[in-house]
C-alpha cells in the first residue's frame, strides 16, 4: 500500500498551520483515515424523520482506495457527506483522521458529480477558489492553480469562462480545483456521473494516471460498478435504505489498470458479476 | 466573382472546395447581418417620420387644435430656446440633484437591508409582512406629508424618492440574492467557506447582472419620484415648470421639457450601463455559449 503523508507545500503557511492544528489533536491515530462504527443517520423529511443510515461499520486505512456502491437512494452519498462534515450523523461514532469531521479540514478534497464551476470566474479563478478557502496568498494561488490546470492539460484554457469549455473540460477544471490543495483524503461523489459514456472512460483513464503520483487515500461513491472495480482496492456494497454494509469485496487486480482494457479481462468480469449479484439483492420492487 | 477559379464544374454541377465553402458561408453571414441592420433602421426612422409628420400635418391643417396637442416644429423651437436658459441651468439641475441623491440613498438602504435579510434569514422572516404592508401604502399620498416635514425644497423630493425606490431595490435585490445555484451553495460548504465569504464569493457575484437591471429601473423611478413630488408642490425643478406650462396652455414648452427629461434620463442610463458593463460581461458570455 502506498504510504501517506500530508502534502501541503511548505510555502503554504496558512494551510500548513491549519494542518498542524488538526494534527496536534489527533490522540488516537490508529492509521485509520475513516473510522465509522455503528453510524446511524436520520433526516427530517416532509413526513417526519427518515432513517437513512441504519448502522454503518466501515474502516478505511491510510493510502487505501475504497469504493461504495449501493442501490440508488441507499444513502451512500449521505454517508460521504457525513465523512466530509456536511451532514451530522445521529448515532454511533464517525472519525476522520481520528477527529470529528469538519468541511474546513484542509486535508479533505471533495469532488462533486456536477462541476459547479462559477460562471463569473475564469478556469484559473475557479481553481483558485479552493486555495482562497485555505487563505493562501494571491500570487501563490495563481501559481498553484496554473500547475493544477497543467496537470489536467488545460494550461491553454486558464483565462476562459465556463461557457467556452466543453463538458469534459469543465469536469477537468473541477478536478483541478479538488487536487490543487493537495488533499490527503480524496472524497469522490459519483465524480463522472454527469458525463457521456465516452468522456467518462477518458476521465477515468486520466484520473488513474493522476493518482499514479498521489500518496493519499481515496474514498469513492458511485453507482458505476466498473468504475468502482477499476479505481479501487476494495468495494463496499451498501444495502437498501436504511443502509448497512451488505458486503465487502476485495479487488486484487494488478496496477496499473486501464479504463478500456482491464474491463475485458475474465477477472474483471467475475468481480463485476459478484458485485452485481449482491447489489441486485438490495434492490426493492419499487426500484424496477 | 474572383474566387470562382477554386470551383470546378463536374457534369453541369458546380463543385465547391472546402475553403470556398467556408468563404461563402462567411460572406453570407456578413450580408445577412448588414441586411438586418438596414431593415431595422428603415423601420425605426420610417416610424418616427410617419409619427412626427402626421402630428405636424394635423396641427398645421388645424385638424386638431395645436393649442392642445402642440406641433413638432414648435416643440423643437421651444427645446432649442430652452438650452442654456433657466429651465436647464436651474430646474434641470435641481431635479438631477434630487434624483441622483435619492437614487444613491435608496440603493444603499435597499441593498444593505437585502444583504441583512439574506444573510440572517430570521430577519427576513420577521420583517417580510411588515415590508409588504409598508410597500402597499400608496406612496404618492405621502408627498404632502413630506412637504409638511421637509418643506418645498429638495429634501421632500429626496424623501419621496427614497420611499418610492428603496422597495424596488430591496425586493429586487432579495430576489437576485436568493437566485443562487444549488450546486454553488454546496460547493461553498464543501470548501469550508463561512457565511460572509459565501455572500461575497458566491451570492453577490451571481446577483450582479440582475442587480444591474434593477439599478436601471431604480434610476428611472428616481426621476419619476422627483418630478411627481415637484409637480405636487415645489419651488424649483422641471416638475414645477411642467405644472406652470400646463396651466398656461404652453403645450409646445410642455412637450419640450418632457423631451429634455427623456434625453437626460437616457444619457444617464446609458452611462450607468457602460459603468456596469465590466461586471455583467460573464453573463453575456454565458448566454452566448461557445
Amino acid at each position: 500500500m502506498m504510504g501517506s503523508k500530508i502534502r501541503n507545500s511548505p510555502k503554504d503557511s496558512a494551510g500548513q498551520s491549519m494542518v498542524n492544528q488538526y494534527r496536534s489533536n489527533e490522540p488516537k491515530d490508529n492509521g485509520l483515515v475513516i473510522d465509522a462504527q455503528n453510524v446511524g443517520l436520520w433526516l427530517n423529511g416532509s413526513e417526519g424523520p427518515v432513517e437513512i443510515l441504519n448502522s454503518i461499520d466501515l474502516q478505511v486505512r491510510n493510502g487505501e482506495y475504497v469504493a461504495v456502491v449501493g442501490p440508488s437512494g441507499s444513502g451512500k452519498t449521505m454517508f460521504l457527506s457525513a465523512v466530509a462534515g456536511l451532514e451530522k450523523h445521529t448515532s454511533g461514532s464517525l472519525r476522520v483522521f481520528g477527529n470529528k469531521p469538519v468541511p474546513e479540514d484542509p486535508r479533505l478534497g471533495f469532488a462533486m458529480s456536477r462541476d459547479a464551476l462559477l460562471p463569473w470566474r475564469t478556469a484559473r479563478g475557479n481553481v483558485e477558489l479552493s486555495l482562497e478557502a485555505l487563505g493562501v496568498p494571491a500570487n501563490e494561488r495563481r501559481e498553484r492553480a496554473e500547475q493544477a490546470l497543467a496537470q489536467v492539460d488545460l494550461s491553454d484554457y486558464a483565462d476562459v469562462y465556463r461557457a467556452q469549455l466543453s463538458q469534459g473540460m469543465r469536469q477537468r477544471v473541477a478536478l483541478a480545483r479538488t487536487l490543487v490543495t493537495n488533499p490527503s483524503l480524496l472524497l469522490l461523489d459519483e465524480p463522472f456521473a454527469a458525463l457521456d459514456a465516452q468522456t467518462r472512460i477518458l476521465m477515468q483513464e486520466r484520473l488513474m494516471k493522476l493518482l499514479g503520483s498521489y500518496e493519499g487515500t481515496v474514498f469513492l461513491v458511485t453507482h458505476d460498478i466498473s468504475e468502482a472495480i477499476l479505481l479501487c482496492d476494495r468495494v463496499i456494497v451498501f444495502s437498501h435504505r436504511p443502509a448497512h454494509v451488505a458486503r465487502e469485496i476485495k479487488i486484487p487486480l494488478p496496477r496499473p489498470r486501464s479504463a478500456v482494457h482491464s474491463r475485458s479481462t475474465p477477472e474483471f468480469q467475475q468481480l463485476y458479476e459478484e458485485i452485481w449479484d449482491q447489489l441486485s439483492r438490495e434492490f426493492s420492487v419499487e426500484d424496477i | 466573382m474572383s474566387t470562382i477559379e477554386s470551383s470546378r464544374e463536374v457534369s453541369g454541377q458546380v463543385v465547391v472546395s472546402a475553403e470556398e465553402g467556408k468563404q461563402r458561408l462567411l460572406i453570407e453571414a456578413q450580408r445577412s447581418e448588414r441586411r438586418h441592420l438596414i431593415q431595422t433602421w428603415c423601420i425605426r426612422v420610417g416610424f418616427i417620420i410617419l409619427w412626427l409628420g402626421s402630428w405636424q400635418l394635423f396641427a398645421a391643417q388645424r385638424i386638431l387644435n395645436p393649442v392642445f396637442i402642440g406641433e413638432p416644429s414648435g416643440i423643437w423651437h421651444s427645446f432649442t430656446g430652452m438650452l442654456g436658459g433657466s429651465v436647464v441651468t436651474t430646474d434641470l439641475r435641481v431635479t438631477l440633484f434630487e434624483s441622483i441623491v435619492g437614487f444613491l440613498a435608496s440603493l444603499i438602504i435597499g441593498l444593505s437591508v437585502a444583504y441583512c435579510f439574506v444573510r440572517f434569514s430570521i430577519l427576513e422572516r420577521a420583517f417580510r409582512p411588515i415590508v409588504t404592508a409598508v410597500n402597499s401604502v400608496p406612496r404618492i399620498a405621502l408627498i404632502p406629508i413630506f412637504i409638511i416635514w421637509f418643506g418645498f425644497g429638495p429634501m421632500s423630493k429626496i424623501a419621496n424618492i427614497i420611499s418610492f425606490v428603496t422597495f424596488t431595490v430591496l425586493l429586487g435585490a432579495i430576489g437576485a440574492f436568493t437566485a443562487s445555484d444549488r450546486d454553488h451553495m454546496l460547493l461553498s460548504k464543501v470548501l469550508g467557506f463561512n457565511e460572509r465569504e459565501r455572500m461575497w464569493k458566491f451570492v453577490i457575484p451571481n446577483a450582479v447582472p440582475a442587480l444591474a437591471n434593477i439599478f436601471e429601473l431604480a434610476l428611472i423611478y428616481s426621476f419619476l419620484g422627483a418630478i411627481t413630488a415637484e409637480m405636487l408642490g415645489g419651488a424649483q425643478g422641471v416638475g414645477v415648470r411642467l405644472v406652470l406650462f400646463a396651466n398656461q396652455y404652453q403645450t409646445n414648452n410642455y412637450f419640450a421639457v418632457l423631451f429634455l427629461i427623456v434625453i437626460v434620463t437616457v444619457a444617464i442610463v446609458q452611462g450607468m450601463r457602460l459603468l456596469l458593463k465590466r461586471f455583467v460581461k460573464w453573463r453575456e458570455v454565458e448566454m452566448r455559449g461557445e
